[in-house]
């Protein structure tokens, strides 16, 4: 009786010390498709990609202590999220421009300050807590984006930009 | 009993003062796409009023039209672009607005139209342009570009006159069309 009980105590010790581990959780991200067209027109408020982006976020055995997931979206640059492929242009696209809609919500420009990316550049695409019970998992969103350039001067022109996605779980 | 339950609290409790004091935030990681947009080149001019009228007076040559024209030019430019010209003609020089009665012959020359744009001095569509016939027309203005003015527009107010003075010219209605035009360069 007494090996029976000093075995299950042990038993319950690897579980948690195999719960608790850092080793094994893992989360991804995963946009498809990778690339967004938009045919702008000047000074329009609309003009919207010609695709959305469905962006799957997958995270298996996270740590039992982690109580929140994240997943964020940004520019490497606020002024020129999306810039004139002409070297001579200094006019560009600003992340302000660039509004996105995630689910079907309403749209929202790329300027808060996140973990990730440059100041005012980035957007929260989503946040969601985790349990015991999600503490592996998977969702997928579908984002829908817009170039909004009313009351905004743009040369003609081609305008590039990459948009980056990370996730993290806290804490 | 109450010494296993202590022992396996005391395992728990350093279980997971062991494991996890230190576990830091999780982050994936990047993945990218790739943003295009492309806002195309456009360039515009639109009149109002569509039409003017002249009340002719023999050998006059003040014969002014009824209503100034006026002249919106809007363009959405690449910035390789440094210049945009407005040009105003007609398609024939010797008969710029031409007679209605059959049997006339006498027609009104381009030359005799002039134009006063935004109010300066009044010059003859005279001038050989990039549109139109030759010596049947009227730059208009030229205006340079830089990387803050490659989208833009502006007006300009254009008002006509018919000079006939010692130019003589049979009674009649005589109409004609004034073309404008716009061009950016290079």
């Amino acid at each position: 009786m007494k090996a029976y009980r000093w075995h299950g105590t042990i038993t319950f010790v690897v579980w948690l010390i195999s719960a608790c581990s850092t080793s094994a959780d893992t989360l991804t991200v995963s946009p498809v498709p990778v690339a967004v067209a938009f045919t702008l027109t000047h000074n329009g408020a609309s003009n919207q990609g010609l695709t959305p982006i469905a962006v799957v976020t997958t995270w298996t055995t996270l740590a039992v202590t982690r109580t929140g997931l994240a997943l964020y979206a940004y520019f490497g640059s606020a002024s020129a999220a999306l810039a004139n492929t002409n070297p001579s242009a200094t006019v560009h696209i600003p992340s302000s421009r660039i509004e996105v809609s995630v689910n079907g919500g309403a749209n929202q420009s790329f300027t808060q300050t996140l973990p990730f990316g440059a100041a005012s550049a980035g957007r929260q695409i989503l946040s969601q807590a985790i349990t015991a019970l999600t503490l592996t998992g998977t969702r997928t969103d579908t984002l829908t984006f817009n170039i909004n350039l009313s009351g905004y001067t743009l040369p003609a022109g081609t305008y590039v930009g990459v948009l980056r996605f990370r996730a993290r779980a806290t804490p | 009993m109450t010494q296993i339950l202590r022992a396996f609290a005391i395992a728990v409790v350093a279980v997971v003062g062991i494991a996890t004091p230190a576990m830091a935030q999780l982050d994936s990681a990047e993945a990218t796409a790739t943003l295009t947009a492309v806002l195309p080149e456009s360039l515009s001019v639109s009149l109002i009023p569509g039409a003017v009228t002249f009340t002719l007076t023999s050998g006059s040559a003040t014969n002014a039209g009824n209503l100034p024209i006026s002249v919106t030019t809007t363009w959405t430019l690449a910035v390789t672009r440094t210049d945009v010209a407005l040009y105003a003609y007609f398609s024939n020089a010797s008969a710029a607005l031409v007679h209605t009665i059959p049997a006339s012959t006498v027609d009104i020359p381009s030359s005799r139209v002039e134009v006063s744009i935004n109010g300066a001095a009044v010059l003859a569509l005279d001038q050989t342009v990039v549109f139109g016939g030759a010596s049947a027309g009227r730059r208009i203005f030229t205006q340079s570009l830089t990387a803050l003015t490659a989208s833009s527009s502006r007006t300009d107010s254009l008002a006509l006159n018919i000079n006939l003075a010692t130019y003589a010219l049979p009674a009649d209605t005589y109409t004609g069309t004034l073309r404008l035009r716009a061009r950016a360069t290079p």
